[in-house]
């Protein structure tokens, strides 16, 4: 799934990261970027080091940035899904797991009681002679113990923030945090025994052809043929690799619950 | 299941309990859904689907290049060989799965082998066409240290590089132009077999040049013992088992993958060739007679070059005269310096004087002119510049920076190029659309790789080809039997089926030669060349029935 609307992403990005951004026009922005942006993205180490020796102030670079035309101006840079700066932006994303805390924004006049929901975002990567990733966001009541497997969708419809609502306060778990991730990597389990894996089984067949073929080729014990098993093995042999992407907890009332029903 | 190896992160849980429970979290809901979105990116939804397109928009693939990429990438499991015409973007669909590994995580080190001329063309494609980013292999560089480089085979098979490189276990292995790699025997073939790669992709628009063991060779590097041993695979043509025969061609094609021009119907250029029919000018005749009748003790091969070069420029047949002349105890000396003198003395050459005829006809339309000789291609540089038309020589000896400055001047400021045979691999021209084959040579398998500098992706006129042949002299020859069936071998080469076709001609350099120098008289190498084509005919169109049969 690739990113629906790069320019409002990209917006996001800087605007999270202190950068002041503003619209050039239609399709162009202008992002200054902070000292510390310029050094994560703008890859000159050699002048912050200088600034620094010389205890001088350094100039962050700005940066204007469009779609993926053909710019006359070289100070233009396309930004488009597979461009080296968008993928910057991604990987800077994704390098590290990132964890959160939140609570479900509530506008009442009443005492309101917010669940505590435990949460990972996890990626499942298949792979053998293909490969293929399945991306789950895993949710557990810690009070009633419901599960979703669909909680990040949710979540990114809901109104979030940092800090709890006035009038609000949080019940205390009912299931401990490790009997909770106990559940959620249980779920997991069950759900790689019920497949068939159909892949690995058909990526078996193919290596075990490939190895056979060999025989035909080489007679004997030969160091190339050892070299060849070791490739075709790298090519065939099936794995499965589990990578948490994220995760935290949030509190959300308990019509949170009654939405994913439906 | 249990045959699966499953890799469980065991650090994540325990670090998520340790930050709920010591309040270490983040505090900006929004960095955390775009890192969530920014995953969901990166997926790769499916186990048969080209992620890769989506990172590349600026590039406009054609539906066979898409087929190419998914065919290797998801039935061929990234070892194949791409064989597609001259041409027809054999650079784009490499790029492109090299892309899709890239994607899926599944090449990181990646080693392209290609020839020097084409290195910095390479690096430059993948940056600006994939956004990958290749380094061209410079002295004092680390191998281990580059991800993704190129470097040409010439340089990666000498020592040190030829160890480093063999120790090191690559993900994903090209060689470009690798008909280079048809001889077992060389040391180019040994060492792309010993370098350790997980996927491999051969790059070549002539798979089969000369001899059907070319082809085993190169699927051996791909899949040794997809074709059985050797002498197997060579018995099951020579003895003429079409079972066994078919077999093997549906093997071949598990391997390979090929598109045509002609299979390519949504390629609208189109090919002009024509011949144009030159009359020596009488002085020239008397001297080209005077070689063809020297007495019948001088060496036919060497009578046949003299012939040759005399077909092309003055100047080429006077060089190749020194040459002999140099020789201790020539025993033609005095017939080759009467030849010689009377050279010196002959008028521009006919050729030379339509070439420039041509190139003011097309009025500043920019001109490619091959030609097999150097001395030819100083000559008319020359000659040229009398007539105030500006050109650039081209030679497969420059060296790559060279040649990039050439094709560089050739393009922004001359509107001749001036190529020599070894200039016909791999330089792309599609900003002009007009070549000369100022002569020809042996093999019209060479004239395909000619034009195909020019009719190729990017192109946008069509092309013509002008064939300068002189009447009555052995271009004549050549030129009626065998060029007139050029369309022949463009068949043979245009199937896998007829690339196995060429079995019963073994050779066809060799085999135009020693007609041509063995024949005893002029019936005799019409005969002999007509029965060569002959047997490639039969051998084609038995294919093709089989072919369209079925369709």
């Amino acid at each position: 799934m690739a990113i629906p609307d790069i320019h409002a992403f990209v917006k996001q990005y800087f605007t999270a990261n202190y950068c002041t951004v503003s619209e050039v026009d239609q399709h162009i922005l202008q992002v200054e970027l902070t000292e510390e942006m310029d050094k994560k993205i703008m890859n000159r180490p050699f002048y912050w080091h200088y600034i620094e020796a010389t205890q001088g102030k350094g100039e962050p670079k700005t940066l204007l940035l469009g779609p993926h035309w053909e710019y006359k101006d070289p100070t233009i840079e396309s930004i488009y899904f597979g461009s080296t700066r968008f993928q910057q932006i991604l990987k800077d994303l994704t390098k590290e797991p990132s964890f959160v805390q939140m609570f479900e924004t509530v506008e009442t006049k009443d005492k309101q009681a917010l669940h505590p929901w435990l949460f990972v975002n996890m990626k499942i990567t298949y792979q053998s002679m293909q490969t293929k990733d399945e991306i789950f966001s895993l949710g557990l009541n810690l009070i009633t113990g419901h599960i979703t497997i669909h909680m990040m969708d949710h979540l990114l419809q809901t109104n979030l923030k940092p800090t709890i609502s006035t009038l609000c306060y949080v019940l205390s778990p009912i299931i401990t945090y490790d009997s909770g991730l106990k559940r959620l990597e249980k779920i997991l389990d069950v759900y790689l025994e019920e497949q068939s894996h159909q892949w690995a089984v058909h990526s078996i067949q193919e290596m075990d052809n490939e190895l056979q073929l060999l025989d035909h080729f080489y007679e004997g014990d030969h160091p190339d043929k050892e070299r060849e098993i070791k490739a075709i093995q790298k090519r065939y042999k099936p794995t499965i690799t589990f990578k948490y992407m994220s995760g935290g907890i949030v509190y959300l009332t308990p019509s949170f619950q009654k939405k994913e029903k439906h | 299941m249990k045959h699966i190896k499953i890799q469980k992160d065991h650090t994540f849980l325990p670090m998520l309990k340790e930050k709920i429970k010591t309040n270490q979290t983040e505090s900006s809901w929004e960095t955390f859904s775009l890192a969530y979105q920014a995953e969901l990116a990166f997926m790769n939804a499916s186990f048969d689907e080209l992620k890769s397109i989506d990172h590349v928009p600026q590039v406009e693939f054609l539906p066979y290049q898409l087929d190419v990429a998914k065919k290797v990438l998801f039935h061929m499991h990234g070892r194949a060989i791409l064989a597609d015409e001259v041409g027809l973007g054999k650079t784009i669909e490499a790029g492109l799965i090299l892309k899709e590994y890239i994607i899926r995580g599944l090449v990181k080190k990646a080693l392209i082998l290609v020839p020097a001329s084409l290195v910095n063309q390479w690096v430059n494609e993948l940056r600006i066409k994939f956004n990958i980013h290749a380094v061209s292999y410079r002295k004092n560089y680390n191998w281990e240290d580059i991800d993704i480089v190129v470097c040409s085979l010439d340089m990666a098979k000498k020592d040190p590089h030829h160890q480093t490189i063999i120790n090191i276990p690559y993900d994903f292995l090209l060689v470009d132009e690798a008909h280079r790699l048809k001889n077992n025997k060389t040391l180019n073939n040994a060492f792309v077999r010993n370098i350790q790669k997980k996927y491999c992709l051969l790059l070549t628009a002539t798979p089969i040049q000369n001899s059907l063991s070319e082809i085993y060779h190169l699927i051996s590097i791909i899949r040794p013992g997809l074709l059985g041993t050797y002498e197997s695979f060579m018995d099951a043509f020579e003895e003429n088992e079409h079972e066994q025969q078919s077999i093997l061609k549906q093997l071949v094609q598990k391997v390979l993958v090929r598109n045509t021009r002609k299979d390519i119907e949504t390629h609208s250029i189109k090919r002009f060739l024509s011949t144009e029919w030159i009359a020596f000018t009488s002085e020239e005749q008397e001297v080209y007679n005077q070689i063809e009748h020297l007495t019948s003790h001088f060496p036919p091969f060497t009578k046949l070059t003299l012939l040759r070069a005399l077909c092309s420029s003055r100047e080429a047949c006077y060089l190749s005269i020194e040459k002999l002349l140099k020789e201790d105890n020539q025993p033609f000396r005095k017939e080759l310096v009467n030849i010689s003198n009377k050279l010196s003395v002959l008028p521009h050459h006919i050729k030379a004087k339509k070439a420039v005829e041509y190139i003011q006809s097309v009025k500043g339309e920019k001109v490619i002119i091959f030609t097999e000789f150097r001395a030819t291609q100083f000559y008319l540089q020359w000659y040229l510049q009398q007539h105030g038309i500006s050109s650039v020589p081209f030679r497969g000896g420059f060296k790559s920076s060279k040649k990039d400055w050439m094709k560089q001047l050739f393009e922004h400021h001359a509107q001749v190029l001036i190529a020599t045979e070894a200039g016909g691999e791999g330089i792309n021209l599609q900003f002009c659309h007009h070549l000369i084959n100022y002569d020809l040579p042996w093999n019209p398998m060479k004239i395909e790789q000619r034009i195909g500098r020019i009719h190729r992706f990017g192109q946008k006129y069509n092309v013509h080809i002008t064939h300068l042949a002189l009447e009555d002299t052995l271009e004549d020859r050549l030129m009626r039997i065998l060029y007139e069936k050029v369309g022949l071998f463009e068949r043979i080469i245009g199937r896998v089926d007829d690339i196995l076709a060429l079995r019963e001609t073994p050779n066809i350099d060799h085999a135009i030669q020693s007609i041509l120098t063995e024949a005893n008289s002029e019936e005799d190498i019409r005969d002999q060349l007509t029965q060569l084509s002959t047997i490639i005919e039969q051998n084609t169109s038995e294919d093709e029935v089989e072919h369209y049969g079925h369709s």
